[in-house]
């Protein structure tokens, strides 16, 4: 207050360029020496201020019209941005209407201060450190601030730019200042929004081609990710039982700060919560902030919810197919909540994937059923003949038990007479009991053989050698091949590698196949002896091949076509089904079945399997 | 005299054995085969004893090996052991000279017994056989004139009436006859009938 005329700023001066002080002196209760006092004063040198701002920092005695002041004030006064003026020491020549909307005062009020008596101490060090940076770099600078508001710090987008005077030297400095809380506001929603979203993209993939018995445990894990994402307390599924009279609780979670009963399995009868059932199977959701928005009817739900401690709900029905399987929900205790739209479209798509998956899960459960009956069946079948042909070979099988039989009491007898005649040596003796047990167990064996092809089994596959299996075969249908004069011949492969096989379902096939070819010699009547060939090779295709071949009469190509089908038959007697449960065993085994020509007469029947992959690649 | 064995055929070795073993139990002698063939390939005629054969055998059955002994001319009785279903091939086997046939399940007594006979009746065979060897050996010693007077001797003509029939001497019939049982080797007119008629009545089977 020494002084009642406006001072030239320190900036004015030309040929003294600036220094500019950091802070300290300026402030209301210790003036500086240029500080306009009054705010008569401080109106005037404002004026003035302005003036010499408009002419680009010369010092003219030339008025400047008020008017264009004032266009000025106008212009600024619009933006919603903070735009001020100040001078290089920090007082500010111009502010507009946001900026007095954020100090809390007139545009006047703040014209001639500085910052350190419009904000706080640690604030206006920070401003005034950027406006500093501004003017000693002769640039506009860009950067972030903030300043406290009412509700809290706001972000702001400032620019400074220093005002340059024709040599270059700063004379004051700009800013337009940008709350920028809105912007940021946005920014933190969109986030959030992109991982909700980029969580539901997850969740499809992830969903997609996920297989069937995996639903269930992802389901689960994916309720935990929801229930923590969401900031919900309990995520459920419900389903309804086929003639919807009730529903279950199949999946549940409940987050791990509430002593939550587990509802896992609990049921609904849908006259308990007969509101709530009529509402999800006319496939409409329920959405509740609290429990007083559900209507007066609703009298047992509300009990049920209030019970449970439920304050808010989101529960949308599971649609697949337009069948309504169940909901899909998601419950709040720890506090009402006002569900945003984008929450409740997240919900939905969530229940569209849960739906589908579930429903694929269903799909895939019917068809593994529908295969395992199958896959029965054909065994039952395969079984039902088995014991057929065991009954075909009856007298075959009855003759081979019979001759260890006969040979037994032979020998029995044998022992008896030189007992009572004494002239048993103990050698001899010796030697005959061993015969006896070599006989019993020969006949043993011809019962385990027959038991085995017998006994009904579930499908049993095992790494095997084909050559043990065919030889047990080859023993097999010897019985039978001997009552008909017939001589099984055998040529192994010594280098056949292991295969992955049900034995007795393989030497059921390969037993039709001898037995047919023996039947097929015997319609030839040639005075030299039958012989059926049985062999088994590796091909170079990584497989195992079985061959059986007769001198019969062949087939023709019409029969040809149609020996693997049920029920067809070339014999006299048989139901035809031999070939076709040998081809369903092959399939099952991953193996084909086939017929050639034997070029030396007669038909040769192959079967072949794919080997054991370890195996076969070594 | 030659010692008899039981040749046993039957293509299951333990059966084959076994009733090796049971022959041999009783003190008798057996041997086995495997197959038909296997018996054809050791078989000379002065084999004695008795076949025990399988009717059912691959490649030569019980009945064809029959048919091929029969057309070499053994004599060697045969015991057909049969399996349930097998009679007709029994019967037929009979018609063509079995002596027995056992059906299994058999008992072992019943086995034995049917090898006793075979044994017996192929000690008979082969005694006929060596009385009507030495036979014919004396008949070829005859002349023609002392076979003339042989015949007639046997079928009982008196010394006269053989003169009288072949226009000799009763005198020279006499010496025939000497001459006759000499090369014969009896003493008597009985003898020398009872000579012929062993051979021709014991021997049933041929």
């Amino acid at each position: 207050m020494t002084t009642k005329t406006p001072v030239k700023p320190r900036a004015r001066s030309n040929e003294n360029p600036t220094t500019v002080k950091r802070r300290g002196r300026l402030n209301s209760a210790s003036p500086g020496r240029d500080h306009p006092a009054s705010v008569e004063e401080r109106r005037e040198h404002h004026k003035w201020m302005l003036k010499l701002l408009t002419t680009g920092g010369r010092l003219t005695h030339q008025e400047v019209p008020d008017t264009i002041l004032k266009l000025l004030q106008a212009i600024v006064d619009h933006s919603p941005s903070v735009i001020f003026l100040k001078d290089l020491q920090g007082r500010y020549l111009l502010a507009n209407r946001a900026m007095s909307a954020v100090v809390g005062c007139e545009t006047k009020g703040i014209v001639g201060k500085t910052d350190y008596e419009l904000f706080p101490r640690h604030v206006a060090d920070a401003y005034r450190e950027a406006d500093c940076k501004a003017i000693d770099s002769r640039k506009p600078i860009e950067l972030e601030e903030s300043a406290p508001h009412k509700d809290g710090t706001h972000p702001y987008l400032s620019v400074k730019f220093p005002l340059l005077g024709d040599a270059g030297t700063p004379y004051a400095l700009g800013g337009i200042v940008t709350d920028v809380v809105k912007l940021k506001q946005i920014e933190a929603e969109l986030q959030e929004r992109l991982r909700f979203e980029h969580l539901l993209f997850e969740l499809s993939a992830a969903f997609i081609n996920l297989p069937a018995d995996d639903v269930d445990a992802k389901i689960n894990e994916t309720f935990r990710r929801l229930g923590e994402f969401m900031e919900v307390d309990r995520c459920f599924i419900d389903q309804f039982s086929d003639d919807k009279s009730e529903f279950r609780v199949t999946h549940f979670w409940a987050h791990e700060s509430l002593e939550s009963d587990d509802f896992l399995d609990k049921v609904l009868l849908n006259e308990q919560v007969p509101w709530y059932m009529a509402r999800m199977l006319s496939g409409q959701s329920l959405i509740f902030s609290c429990v007083d928005e559900l209507p007066d009817e609703a009298v047992p739900e509300k009990a049920y919810i209030q019970s449970v401690g439920i304050k808010s709900s989101v529960i949308v029905p599971l649609i697949v197919g337009g069948d309504i399987i169940g909901n899909f929900g998601i419950d709040v205790i720890r506090s009402e909540r006002d569900w945003s739209e984008n929450v409740i479209q997240g919900v939905k798509i969530i229940a569209e994937i849960f739906g589908n998956a579930l429903a694929r899960k269903q799909a895939e459960k019917k068809l593994r059923a529908a295969e395992q009956e199958a896959a029965r069946n054909r065994e039952h079948l395969a079984h039902l003949t088995r014991v057929q042909i065991m009954g075909e070979m009856a007298a075959g099988i009855a003759h081979e038990i019979n001759q260890p039989l006969a040979a037994i009491e032979n020998y029995a007898r044998a022992c008896e007479r030189r007992l009572k005649g004494d002239t048993g040596d103990r050698d001899k003796m010796e030697e005959l009991v061993e015969k006896i047990k070599d006989q019993a167990h020969r006949a043993g064996n011809v019962l385990t053989r027959v038991r085995a092809m017998v006994k009904r089994q579930p499908v049993n596959m095992v790494s095997v050698d084909l050559n043990a299996v065919v030889q047990e075969t080859v023993e097999l249908a010897n019985m039978e091949a001997q009552l008909r004069n017939c001589r099984l011949k055998i040529e192994f492969s010594r280098s056949l590698p292991a295969v992955v096989i049900d034995p007795i379902h393989i030497q059921q096939v390969a037993l039709n196949l001898i037995r047919n070819a023996i039947e097929a010699s015997e319609d030839v009547t040639r005075e030299n002896e039958k012989v059926v060939l049985v062999r088994t090779t590796k091909t170079d295709t990584g497989h195992v091949e079985v061959s059986v071949a007769d001198s019969g009469l062949g087939v023709t190509d019409m029969e040809g076509d149609r020996l693997f089908e049920p029920f067809f038959s070339t014999k006299r007697s048989g139901l035809g089904m031999g070939l076709s449960v040998c081809q369903s065993i092959i399939a099952m085994h991953d193996g084909k079945i086939w017929h050639t020509q034997n070029p030396a007469g007669g038909t040769i029947f192959h079967f072949s399997l794919p080997l054991d992959s370890e195996e076969g690649a070594a | 005299m030659v010692e008899q064995s039981i040749f046993v055929v039957d293509d299951d070795e333990a059966v084959r054995d076994s009733i090796k073993e049971l022959v041999e139990s009783v003190g008798l002698h057996a041997q086995t085969f495997e197959s038909a063939q296997a018996f054809l390939d050791v078989y000379s005629a002065d084999a004695a004893g008795c076949l025990v054969l399988d009717v059912r055998m691959s490649h030569m059955s019980g009945p064809a090996l029959q048919t091929r002994l029969k057309a070499q001319g053994c004599s060697l009785p045969i015991i057909f052991i049969t399996g349930h279903g097998d009679i007709d091939t029994a019967v037929e086997a009979m018609k063509a000279g079995a002596v027995d046939f056992v059906q299994k399940p058999y008992h072992e007594q019943n086995l034995l017994d049917c090898i006793n006979k075979a044994l017996e009746l192929d000690a008979q065979n082969r005694d006929a056989d060596r009385k009507q060897q030495s036979l014919e050996e004396h008949l070829a010693k005859l002349t023609e004139r002392e076979h003339e007077v042989m015949d007639l001797l046997v079928q009982g003509l008196a010394n006269k009436a053989i003169a009288q029939r072949l226009s000799i001497s009763p005198r020279t019939v006499e010496v025939h006859r000497q001459h006759v049982l000499e090369k014969c080797s009896v003493k008597s007119l009985a003898q020398l009938v009872s000579l012929f008629n062993h051979t021709a009545d014991d021997t049933p089977l041929r």
